[in-house]
């Protein structure tokens, strides 16, 4: 075990040393710096306020977009899964549009609203809408029948068996939810950034890529993976937490 | 012939070794019928898996006539406790039995032939064509039976195969099983927890001690065959036999016979 | 009652777009009769071939690497605890990188042409596929491997007829998220730079102020995603019949 454990770190320092050495020996093409120069540009940079301005703003669009969806997407799921009307009015629609995704519209969306933040924000957060949605009509519509009957022999209230059956029914679903929506919605912020000249990492690393400042435009692609991974291990550690009683994390705690 | 020689299974090691089996020696003649009993959590299951080739013993020998098994044997086909798991949902049971038969004929023809014949064997030829999910506990039971049979195994290891079926059933599977026996003439070496089952199935009865597991004795079963689930089970001395399985198994085991060095395997540096 | 009751809603707002448009004097809200005018004289005859067959090709030999690559490379993780503990932080990374900010790279590199194209779109979906037949392979029930290897079959057996149809529900989950993701990167990458491809001609549109061409690239995009996410649910239905009907069962 003690002996194992620097084995990531060993590979990814044996990776990262190839990549440096094939782009110092002229093997790959001069687009792709050596590592070392990524590094050294990250270095001089992550003092600097352009990058950070930069990841704040996509930070603003996710984190804006995500709460938008999710409150929506949430409450649509929720009153689709306990209303049969609204499941009805609603379910041919849900199913048609599920499947477009959000970038089909930026083109008419530059075009009626210009290229603004908003429109980052808006269409961002239709995309966190569907996954969230769905998780939660899933949820609501898989709640045990036994539990159900369980609450309504005990005669909870209406407010008692929201609280205390729906709600933590479907929680794993939610969480579910909210992880896919967390990374949709970052991929579309970015899209939307580069593809409509948005201020945020999008158009940073557009304006790098196309000036050829390729150790800068790399820096930039490190820093979004980096953000990826933060924002995944945070919801992970959040799902993990808010589900210690259900039985795919009880036994990892064992 | 199968034999077992001074078998011994550890697993892990240091600290965190666990001995499953200390010293198991038995033989298996040809065209027999052996039960291995022992109380649950004895090495039971370790054993098969050494017998059949999967685990490799930590010490001692399993023999094949006269060859050292290394990896499974094309002469043992298995028959695992759980048919839940151990047939393949995606295929019919027809494919499920065939499967094994891959390496074995190389025209198709051939393996539908035995396939069919092993089906017929355990009263499933209408069968062949449904998914195991599709069937009942006992009749997936009888599925796994075929695939072992379908494979012309010398010998065919049992590992609890009807611990997870009603009783009703299980006596039908015995039952099938022993007449599986009496017209194929395959060897039989099957596990179980149940003294009954095992007098009842057995021409000789291999009683083991709990973890880490000794052999306690063996008991010749003379019951006339063939069997029947009312009138031999009457017989007195079926509750003979079966009080003497009983007797051995509840009596706290004696490792005297064992060198000492393997005892207390894990506090030792 | 209950068919017509999920028909009313989108009948409603295809009638509402046609309607409050169709005296629309703002250049930016076309009547809808000039959009399916523009839509059935681009996409159903002329730019078809030109362009929504690249579209289509690109996204659908994309994912198709990605699957190929990523099932490979999952059984091989699933296999190995050491390669999967070894490779772990970099396909950590890779996975969590948003793969829309690899399109300018991606053109850098390799151009604005097809196979820049494809590859992004490949090494993006390869994650979902990945991810998930390691998942699978990981969780496979070991009785099943023992079954396998008792009755000797061999390696290739093993994998054809075991671990593979094993793990086939949890891939098609992973390929049905990377082809949500395929079809992201495919507008994206239509859109960042190209010169063919509905994303392109859908964009080009604003410049040339064609607003009934964009409002017809649209719709055409929302239609193609419907029909690609339809067409791969049958596709998943019949190779994974088996599963469906288990699983109705229980």
């Amino acid at each position: 075990m003690r002996l194992t454990m620097p084995l990531p770190v060993l590979t990814t320092a044996a990776l990262l040393g190839t990549g440096e050495a094939l782009a110092r020996s002229g093997a790959l093409p001069a687009e792709i710096p050596p590592v070392s120069e990524i590094a050294g540009w990250l270095w001089t940079n992550l003092a600097t306020v352009d990058l950070w301005m930069a990841v704040s703003q996509t930070l603003t669009h996710w984190a804006v977009a995500l709460v938008l969806g999710v409150t929506v997407g949430t409450l649509v799921g929720a009153a689709m899964a306990s209303v049969p009307v609204v499941n009805e009015l609603l379910l041919g629609t849900v199913e048609f549009f599920r499947p477009i995704p959000v970038v089909v519209y930026l083109p008419i969306m530059l075009l009626l609203l210009g290229a603004r933040p908003a429109v980052v924000i808006l269409l961002a957060a239709v995309a966190a809408l569907w996954p969230m949605l769905l998780q939660t009509l899933y949820g609501v519509r898989d709640i045990d029948p036994v539990t159900r009957d369980t609450a309504r022999v005990f005669g909870l209230t209406t407010p008692q068996r929201l609280a205390w059956v729906t709600a933590p029914s479907i929680l794993p679903y939610v969480f579910t939810g909210l992880r896919i929506a967390s990374t949709i919605t970052l991929l579309v912020a970015i899209a939307m950034e580069l593809i409509g000249a948005v201020a945020g990492l999008g158009n940073t690393l557009a304006t790098y890529a196309s000036n050829g400042l390729y150790a800068a435009t790399y820096g930039v692609i490190v820093i979004a993976g980096l953000l990826g991974v933060a924002l995944n291990a945070v919801f992970e550690r959040l799902e993990r937490r808010a589900l210690r009683w259900h039985p795919s994390h009880r036994t990892q705690n064992a | 012939m199968l034999t077992v020689s001074n078998l011994q299974k550890t697993y892990g090691s240091g600290d965190q070794a666990v001995e499953a089996i200390r010293d198991l020696t038995l033989t298996v003649d040809k065209g027999e019928f052996v039960c291995i009993v022992g109380p649950s959590g004895a090495g039971k299951s370790t054993m098969l898996k050494c017998l059949c080739g999967l685990l490799q013993p930590s010490s001692g020998t399993v023999t094949l006539n006269g060859v050292p098994l290394n990896g499974p044997p094309k002469e043992i086909a298995s028959v695992f406790q759980d048919y839940s798991r151990s047939l393949m949902p995606w295929f019919t049971v027809r494919r499920n039995v065939g499967l094994p038969l891959r390496n074995r004929h190389r025209s198709a023809a051939d393996r539908a032939a035995r396939v069919a014949t092993a089906l017929e064997a355990v009263g499933l030829t209408s069968f062949g064509g449904r998914y195991p999910w599709q069937l009942s506990g006992g009749m997936q039971q009888r599925v796994a039976i075929a695939r072992g049979l379908a494979y012309a195994p010398e010998i065919l290891l049992l590992d609890e195969p009807f611990a997870s079926v009603d009783a009703q059933t299980r006596a039908d599977l015995e039952d099938l099983i022993l007449r599986v026996r009496d017209d194929t003439g395959v060897t039989m070496l099957l596990v179980t927890h149940d003294i009954d089952e095992a007098v009842y199935l057995a021409d000789r009865v291999v009683v083991m001690s709990a973890r880490p597991s000794v052999v306690l004795d063996t008991v010749e079963v003379d019951l006339p065959r063939p069997r029947d689930q009312v009138t031999t089970k009457q017989l007195p001395r079926f509750a003979e036999l079966r009080a003497q399985v009983l007797t051995l198994i509840r009596r706290p085991a004696h490792h005297d016979s064992t060198p000492d060095h393997h005892s207390k395997i894990g506090e030792r540096r | 009652m209950r068919i017509y009751l999920r028909l009313l809603l989108p009948v409603l707002l295809v009638v509402g777009w046609w309607t409050t448009s169709a005296g629309s004097t703002s250049p930016f809200y076309p009547p809808l009769r000039d959009v399916l005018a523009a839509f059935g004289e681009s996409w159903l005859f002329a730019r078809l071939g030109s362009d929504l067959v690249p579209s289509v090709t690109r996204l659908l030999v994309g994912l198709l690497i990605a699957t190929l690559v990523g099932i490979v490379i999952g059984v091989a993780l699933g296999r190995s605890r050491l390669l999967a503990r070894a490779l772990n932080p970099v396909v950590q990374f890779c996975r969590s990188i948003p793969g829309t900010a690899l399109v300018p790279v991606s053109v850098v590199l390799f151009g604005i042409g097809d196979g820049s194209k494809i590859l992004v779109i490949a090494f993006v979906c390869l994650f979902p596929v990945l991810l998930s037949t390691l998942d699978a392979v990981r969780g496979i029930d070991p009785e099943l491997e023992d079954v396998a290897r008792s009755y000797r079959l061999t390696r290739a057996q093993r994998l054809a007829f075991v671990l593979l149809p094993a793990a086939a529900p949890q891939i098609f989950a992973g390929i049905r998220t990377a082809l949500g993701i395929a079809f992201i990167m495919m507008v994206v990458t239509e859109l960042y730079v190209a010169s063919n491809g509905v994303g392109f001609v859908t964009l080009s549109a604003r410049n040339s102020f064609d607003v009934p061409q964009m409002w017809a690239g649209t719709v055409l995009l929302g239609l193609l995603g419907v029909t690609l996410s339809a067409l791969f649910l049958v596709l998943q239905r019949r190779v994974l019949r088996w599963h469906i009907r288990m699983t109705e069962r229980n």
